[in-house]
């Protein structure tokens, strides 16, 4: 567990290309041990993409070419050494529409350590109800947690889907516009939700609402046509 | 324009026709296969010819015993197939590369058009011969399957391919391996669609005569089922019906070899039956 000089995540000249399309270039940023990072920009610039890069999920896109370092917690994700399964479970990963699998709510949290093989000798009620507490979920669906999750609202959806990726225990949590399928009122959970984990751990989130970002991060960055705009730095939010 | 969207409208019912014209021909035909079947067989059906083995002269007796076999030879087909469908569809699917699947898939194909008279002569060669099993029910059964792999692997690989994609992104960004993937999404997400890509495949397996012909089947004097491997041919009813009907210009023949026939085609109907929901099943699942 060294840190380099207190950041989580270094990233230094990243670049992606689909084919012969440049998609993301020299891409530098370091996000620190907690609190928010925000990532605006306009569609299609490359948001999705820098975060898929990050856990190494862009191995899985076949004409995906991936240039430059990242290291996490001091150690290059793109090294051989690196298990890329084991990363994508230290980096938590929430997408822009919610996915929750056709089972209960209860199976839905427990979905990643049951499948991992990581539930042997640990108190499973007691990982759901933790899980679904910091996703700020519990209070909603605790007289039932065996009823299909599929019947929660989209906005309930996304934070099992939170609560699914809390119960791995993340060092580093990756959110892709959690709020942007969601009402007003569900978005305003999720945004509570993120900001209480951000007390204990890095995120960094893409979110398309300047608003949004103003509210939860401590620092702004613009990404356009796969380069970082000039670096809005520190924006203190209290 | 108004031409242009004349012309596509007369295409559009050319199309339309076409296709109501086609569907009407396959149904006629189906129709009269079955008419001339039970036609012919119903005289020759009875619960008798249903429960009792056959006996003596060509034509006597039942069934029983032909489609105790057929059942057995299928069921054995099915556990043959299932593993190794399933592994090549999870290949295809979790590990080739594209170009890799495409070779694969171009394989399967061509396997699929292999006359099946020649997984006969190869088996007879292989099992028969080499490995000196004589007749043996296996040999059949491996042959089946051999015959419906291609079949139900592809088939299988286009049930997991329906698996919505988030499932699977789901499940990688979690930290699931692509084994455990397999394990956790991609066969419980696919399971009525491979049920009804492997009844489909037996449904056409329990039908075919021809791998079956010199390897696997006779046609009397054996038991109910096998007591073993080496020299354990067993009865099984399209054999049953082609050897009835070399026999055909003695009516008695004629007449259980239509009745056979019916029986045969309620099994494989039944194997067609039973996939219709999971369809229906299946395609929700490919809509969520
Ligand atoms: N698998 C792929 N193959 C080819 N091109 C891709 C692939 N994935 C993404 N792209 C392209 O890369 C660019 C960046 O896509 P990305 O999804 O990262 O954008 P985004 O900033 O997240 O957009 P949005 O705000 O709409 O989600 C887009 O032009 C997209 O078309
Ligand atoms: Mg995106």
């Amino acid at each position: 567990m060294t840190a380099t000089n207190g950041a989580v995540l270094e990233i230094r000249g990243l670049g992606v290309t689909f084919g012969r399309r440049r998609v993301l270039d020299g891409i530098q940023l370091e996000l620190p041990e907690r609190g928010i990072t925000a990532i605006l920009g306009p569609s299609g610039s490359g948001k999705s993409t820098l975060l898929r890069a990050l856990n190494r999920l862009l191995d899985l896109t076949p004409d995906a070419r991936i240039e430059g370092s990242v290291r996490f917690r001091g150690v290059e994700v793109y090294s051989r050494e690196t298990d890329p399964d084991r990363l994508r479970q230290r980096i938590g990963m929430v997408f822009q529409r919610p996915v929750v699998f056709p089972a209960s709510i209860r199976a839905n949290v427990l979905f990643g350590l049951k499948h991992m093989g990581l539930l042997q000798g640990r108190d499973s009620d007691a990982v759901v109800r933790d899980a679904l507490t910091q996703a700020g979920l519990l209070a909603e669906v605790r007289d039932r947690l065996d009823e299909p999750a599929a019947r929660l609202s989209v906005g309930q959806q996304q934070r099992l889907a939170l609560a699914r990726t809390l119960a791995l225990e993340p060092e580093l949590l990756l959110a892709d516009e959690p709020t942007s399928a969601l009402d007003p009122e569900s978005a305003e959970a999720v945004e509570g939700t993120l900001r209480s984990i951000a007390e204990t751990r890095s995120i960094l989130l893409v979110t398309h609402s300047r608003e949004q970002a103003g509210r939860l991060a401590a620092r702004v960055l613009r990404l356009r046509d796969g380069r970082f705009e000039a670096d809005g730095r520190a924006r203190s939010t209290g | 324009m108004r031409e242009r969207g004349g012309w596509r409208r007369a295409r559009r019912v050319g199309f339309e026709a076409a296709c109501v014209g086609a569907g009407v021909v396959s149904a006629a035909l189906l129709f009269a296969i079955v008419a001339a079947t039970v036609w012919n067989g119903f005289d020759a059906l009875s619960l008798e010819f249903l429960t009792s083995p056959s006996a003596g002269r060509p034509g006597e007796g039942g069934v029983l015993h032909q489609i105790l076999g057929t059942i057995w030879m299928t069921a054995w087909a099915a556990l043959i197939v299932s593993p190794l469908a399933l592994a090549c569809a999870l290949v295809l699917e979790l590990l080739a590369d594209r170009k890799t699947a495409r070779l694969l898939r171009v394989l399967l194909n061509a396997l699929n058009a292999v006359p099946s008279i020649l997984f006969g002569i190869f088996g007879y060669y292989l099992f028969v011969r080499f490995f000196g099993w004589g007749k043996s029910w296996l040999a059949g059964s491996i042959l089946l399957a051999m015959m419906i792999a291609p079949t139900v692997t592809v088939s299988w690989a286009d049930a997991m391919r329906a698996i919505s994609a988030g499932y699977l992104e789901t499940a990688r960004g979690l930290g699931l391996s692509t084994g455990r993937v397999a394990l956790a999404v991609v066969i419980p997400q696919s399971v009525h669609g491979l049920w009804r890509g492997l009844l489909l495949g037996l449904a056409r397996a329990a039908g075919e005569t021809a791998p079956i012909l010199f390897t696997a089947v006779a046609l009397n004097g054996v038991d109910a089922l096998p007591r073993g491997i080496v020299d354990n041919p067993v009865l099984a009813l399209p054999y049953h019906i082609f050897a009835l009907s070399q026999d055909a210009y003695d009516p008695a023949a004629a007449a259980a070899a239509w009745g056979a026939a019916i029986v045969l085609f309620a099994l494989v109907l039944a194997f067609f039956a039973a996939s219709l929901p999971l369809r229906l099943r299946a395609h929700e699942e490919a809509r969520r």
